[in-house]
């Protein structure tokens, strides 16, 4: 492929490299598996590239390779220390946000997420995202009634793993 | 207050200026690192699926085992069973590379779930064609082996049967722990997946 497609992808991905990040975030359980999935997003991407004709918007097309990929294609890699960085990896407010009990509540609620299987976390993820049902629906391949009914079901998993 | 999921996504938002930031130096490099998907893998190992079985033809073909054939006079029936092989072979192949050209990463997940297991199915398929059909042979072949052998060695011949049987057994014992362990890793997360996505469509 041609420098110049290559060198206009980079551009796009560096500017939209937060998508990619925050799945990451859903998905990694530590900064290596970030980095590797990340890397895996971006390939496909890349090999995808060519046949992105620009009919949606480069991050909408983006949503849907680097969802596909991280619960498709993505193998992860077996570590023996996977466990050891969890804490310094949790989601982290803004310091001037900063609050003692809300935070608490946000790492308990993420820690549930983590514990949440590849499907549901996508939802999540779209979701935190604020894409609407109809585009959930369209990501995932299932109908828009059975992803709000989903969704609910997940809130209320959430709710009981933090409360439990 | 929002709680839950509604508060954490009013966070969500406002996380950016912390997350991590490749430089474009970075990415650039990335896309020169090798994929490590799935379906590469599928891919390869179904290649290399493939060559196993054509080679396996090939070297019966440079063995003294036509001359067996044409001792025990099989000739006709392994030139019949060779037709259809190749013909089967090539339909598999054709089909498989059809499947593989469909996996498309820009299919919503469900879709794209559905093409890799296909793929992979159409390899299953040929594969335990090629079983089947040599297990058919097998017993075809061994059976006029027998009956070309003269009666009054049966010891010989239930110890002959006896050997074959081991052989077959050991041959499909090997291939579907071959399955069990190079595709169970492989795919087991996807299957999962999927089961998952089309769980809701229940």
């Amino acid at each position: 492929m041609s420098k110049k497609l290559e060198k206009q992808f980079v551009e796009l991905l560096d500017k939209h490299q937060n998508i990619v990040h925050k799945i990451c975030r859903i998905y990694a359980y530590d900064d290596a598996s970030h980095k590797d999935l990340f890397q895996e997003i971006s390939i496909q991407l890349w090999k995808a590239y060519p046949k992105f004709r620009g009919e949606a918007k480069f991050s909408t097309w983006m949503y849907r390779v680097a969802l596909n990929t991280a619960i498709s294609l993505y193998r992860k890699k077996k570590r023996s220390i996977a466990t050891s960085s969890i804490t310094n990896f949790e989601f982290k407010l803004s310091e001037d946000e900063y609050n003692n009990e809300v935070e608490e509540h946000l790492k308990l609620m993420y820690q549930a997420i983590k514990e949440l299987n590849d499907i549901d976390k996508a939802l999540v993820f779209l979701y935190l995202e604020d894409k609407n049902y109809k585009e959930i629906s369209d990501t995932l391949g299932i109908t828009e009634v059975n992803a709000r009914v989903k969704m609910n079901r997940i809130k209320k998993k959430l709710k009981e793993l933090i409360s439990g | 207050m929002a709680e839950g999921l509604d508060l954490l996504k009013e966070q969500w938002k406002k996380q950016n200026k912390n997350l991590p930031k490749y430089s474009k130096d970075e990415l650039y490099q990335m896309l020169q690192k090798k994929s490590t998907s799935i379906v590469k893998w599928i891919f390869i190992i179904s290649i290399l699926e493939f060559l196993f079985w054509i080679g396996l033809e090939v070297v019966s073909y440079f063995n003294d085992f036509n001359a067996i054939i044409d001792e025990i006079n099989l000739t006709y029936f392994y030139r019949v069973t060779l037709v259809i092989n190749h013909l089967v072979i090539i339909g598999f192949i054709i089909l498989f590379f059809k499947r593989y050209k469909n996996i498309n990463v820009t299919d919503n997940a469900k879709e794209l779930m559905k093409s890799i297991i296909k793929t992979r199915n159409t390899v299953k398929a040929y594969v335990w064609f090629n079983v089947i059909f040599f297990i058919i042979s097998f017993i075809i072949t061994n059976y006029f082996t027998i009956k070309h052998l003269s009666i009054d060695q049966e010891g010989f011949i239930w110890g002959f049967i006896a050997g074959v049987f081991i052989v077959m057994l050991i041959f499909v014992g090997l291939l579907l722990l071959f399955y069990r362990i190079i595709y169970g890793t492989l795919i087991k997360r996807l299957h999962k997946n999927y089961q998952q996505l089309k769980k809701l469509e229940l």
